[in-house]
């Protein structure tokens, strides 16, 4: 499914979080979307959800406007993974994958919930409850739920589209991995996938293509090596000598941290120039 | 985590048979000591049993089972909107306004010579009026806030206690006892032409909570997550307080403030089903009308010949539950 954002403007009171955003994310591609805390990352995907509807723009899904969609329709085509859930309640693993799988015969939707629960890796933790899980594994158990849901729109349509906001956060490194390869294996089976990451070498390493935000505006837009340069390091994230290294076998770039300090630029000087156009 | 010993359509025939088992109960025990025999009609009791028995404990057992699964039920729908299980259908504002419409009737004597009905509906009107503006309040551009409904409704609820007060002020000896009686609960007013009156409200709420049962299970994970779901957030809040507000509204208007059934039934039943609203519901209305019979025919035979408010009753035994329950929570492994 391909993800069309044209010219899209958000406001929150008088505070414009997006401005002229334009976005696409094609069948079977993932954009990563990187920005400073507060550039309008989150704000974007809430846009590309459907969630809110933007002031100015369009939004669409395979050409169809989002607010053409009834919720059930949009349900089936794109799940998003969100920073946090406020669920204090007692859940059964199982039974929170569950609530993902609408529209599926009843017969299958243990097989389906089974099936999400391991690919995230959490495939004995079934029966537990999600208030006893750490952190990173109750993240993992959200992903299965979005996951199954992906699943059960792909039963009567194409694959869709996998927005997922911070799905690092509470990661260790191989399950990082694991996340974003989920993701990759999402878009080879047809899938488009959007993730806001403020990791810039897992984007790097793993995405198609690297959209850089910062105060509600496009920076930089391109693949990974165009894109990732010392000098939108400096100017969009106001980081001092930054160093941008080439991976040999993949080509990518990667930043190392060591050569990483925070600049002496205020706030005011990063509101005066907010981003270099590409 | 406790791992339910009992499939859920285990427990609900075991409620349903309790449930039996508590309503032959209530018919068979009271003041004019008619026992089993008088139910079944097996010994040669008369007509004046029979008379007791169909007049005046079966409708107020039934009522009873009715009051309590419309509270019950509401309550669990309330914790689950609210994600908080602490919440209880007072929170909107239903049992407040139902005391103040209640108390407008019987202090200004609005009623006249129709009192027994006036305040009910007065009850009625106010429970409903109150909800209709507390979800006024917190609703901006279509879209409820749960936040402002929880502080909407303490405020609300205190200015509907204040106005309260004034009338209570006002109102001489006879309209303080009535409105002191009415404050505490009762379920001595049933009558089968009472409970005609509450089934239609009855029977649209328990159609909405029904329908409710999986968009509330959707929402304890947040109303965005909900959202992405393709649940429908606002029309799911707009009908849970309609269906709360259907349910309670009546109850309360009849039977007076009847206390923590809303609140402990369905931590209760939690323990023993798990979260899935679609068991909850069911298991808290039939454990809600069971505990409120048990509790009626103790408030009806404690201090015979006189009649204990059940709103004593249950408040006497809800709130060391209740404490109970929130000790738990503080340890960090409540049972919500």
């Amino acid at each position: 499914m391909t993800l069309r954002l044209e010219a899209v403007s958000c406001r929150v009171g008088s505070r414009l979080l997006l401005d002229a955003v334009s976005l696409e994310v094609p069948r079977g591609a993932m954009v990563a979307v990187v920005g400073p805390n507060g550039a309008g990352k989150s704000t974007l995907l809430r846009v590309a959800s459907g969630l809110i509807e933007p002031e100015a723009g369009d939004v669409t899904f395979d050409g169809i406007p989002l607010k053409d969609m009834t919720p059930e329709r949009l349900a089936m085509r794109r799940a998003m993974l969100t920073q946090d859930s406020p669920l204090r309640t007692r859940f059964p693993v199982m039974d929170l994958v569950r609530t993902g799988l609408r529209g599926v015969p009843a017969k299958q939707v243990d097989a389906f919930a089974a099936l999400a629960l391991r690919r995230v890796g959490l495939a004995d933790f079934a029966r537990r409850d999600v208030l006893s899980l750490s952190g990173g594994e109750r993240q993992r158990v959200h992903l299965a739920r979005v996951l199954a849901q992906l699943e059960a729109g792909a039963l009567s349509d194409t694959p869709g589209l996998l927005l997922l906001d911070e799905p690092l956060s509470a990661q260790d490194l191989p399950r990082q991995a694991l996340v974003l390869d989920i993701a990759r294996e999402h878009t080879r089976r047809g899938g488009s996938c959007l993730v806001v990451l403020h990791d810039l070498n897992w984007a790097a390493s793993r995405a198609d293509s690297i959209m850089v935000l910062s105060q509600g505006r496009v920076c930089a837009t391109g693949p990974p090596h165009a894109v990732l340069t010392p000098d939108m390091l400096k100017e969009t994230f106001a980081v001092a000598a930054p160093r941008v290294h080439m991976h040999d076998r993949s080509g990518r770039p990667f930043v190392v941290p060591h050569d990483i300090t925070a600049a002496q630029a205020s706030e005011t000087e990063r509101k005066a120039a907010p981003c270099i156009l590409p | 985590m406790r791992v339910a010993p009992l499939s859920s359509s285990t427990i609900i025939a075991i409620l349903c048979g309790l449930l039996l088992v508590t309503g032959i109960g209530a018919l068979a025990i009271g003041a004019t000591g008619l026992g089993f025999g008088a139910v079944f009609g097996t010994d040669a009791s008369g007509d004046v049993a029979r008379l007791v028995i169909t007049q005046i404990r079966a409708p107020r057992v039934a009522f009873a089972m009715l009051a309590g699964a419309a509270l019950a039920s509401s309550g669990a729908v309330m914790q689950g909107l609210f994600r908080n299980p602490l919440a209880d259908p007072g929170l909107i504002g239903v049992s407040s306004g139902a005391a103040l419409g209640a108390a407008l009737v019987i202090v200004l004597g609005l009623g006249g010579l129709f009192a027994s009905w006036a305040v009910p509906l007065g009850g009625m009107a106010g429970g409903l009026a109150s909800t209709a503006l507390l979800y006024g309040f917190s609703t901006r551009d279509g879209v409820m806030s749960t936040n402002t409904v929880i502080l909407a409704g303490v405020a609300l609820g205190a200015f509907s206690g204040a106005l309260t007060g004034i009338l209570i002020f006002r109102a001489n000896d006879t309209a303080l006892r009535d409105l002191t009686f009415w404050t505490m609960g009762s379920l001595a007013g049933a009558t089968w032409t009472r409970i005609g009156l509450l089934m239609p409200f009855l029977i649209v709420a328990a159609v909405l909570i029904g329908v409710l049962a999986t968009p509330l299970n959707a929402l304890l994970l947040g109303d965005t997550d909900a959202a992405l779901m393709g649940y429908r957030v606002e029309r799911s809040k707009r009908l849970a307080m309609l269906g709360v507000a259907l349910a309670t509204g009546p109850v309360v208007a009849f039977a007076g403030v009847i206390g923590f059934v809303g609140v402990v039934v369905p931590h209760l039943v939690r323990l023993m089903t798990g979260p899935d609203h679609r068991v909850v519901l069911p298991c808290s209305a039939l454990l809600g009308a069971i505990l409120l019979v048990c509790a009626d025919t103790i408030a009806r035979i404690v201090a015979i010949p006189a009649d204990v408010p059940v709103g004593v009753v249950t408040a006497a035994i809800g709130a060391p539950v209740f404490v109970w329950l929130l000790a738990r929570a503080e340890r960090g492994d409540a049972p919500s």
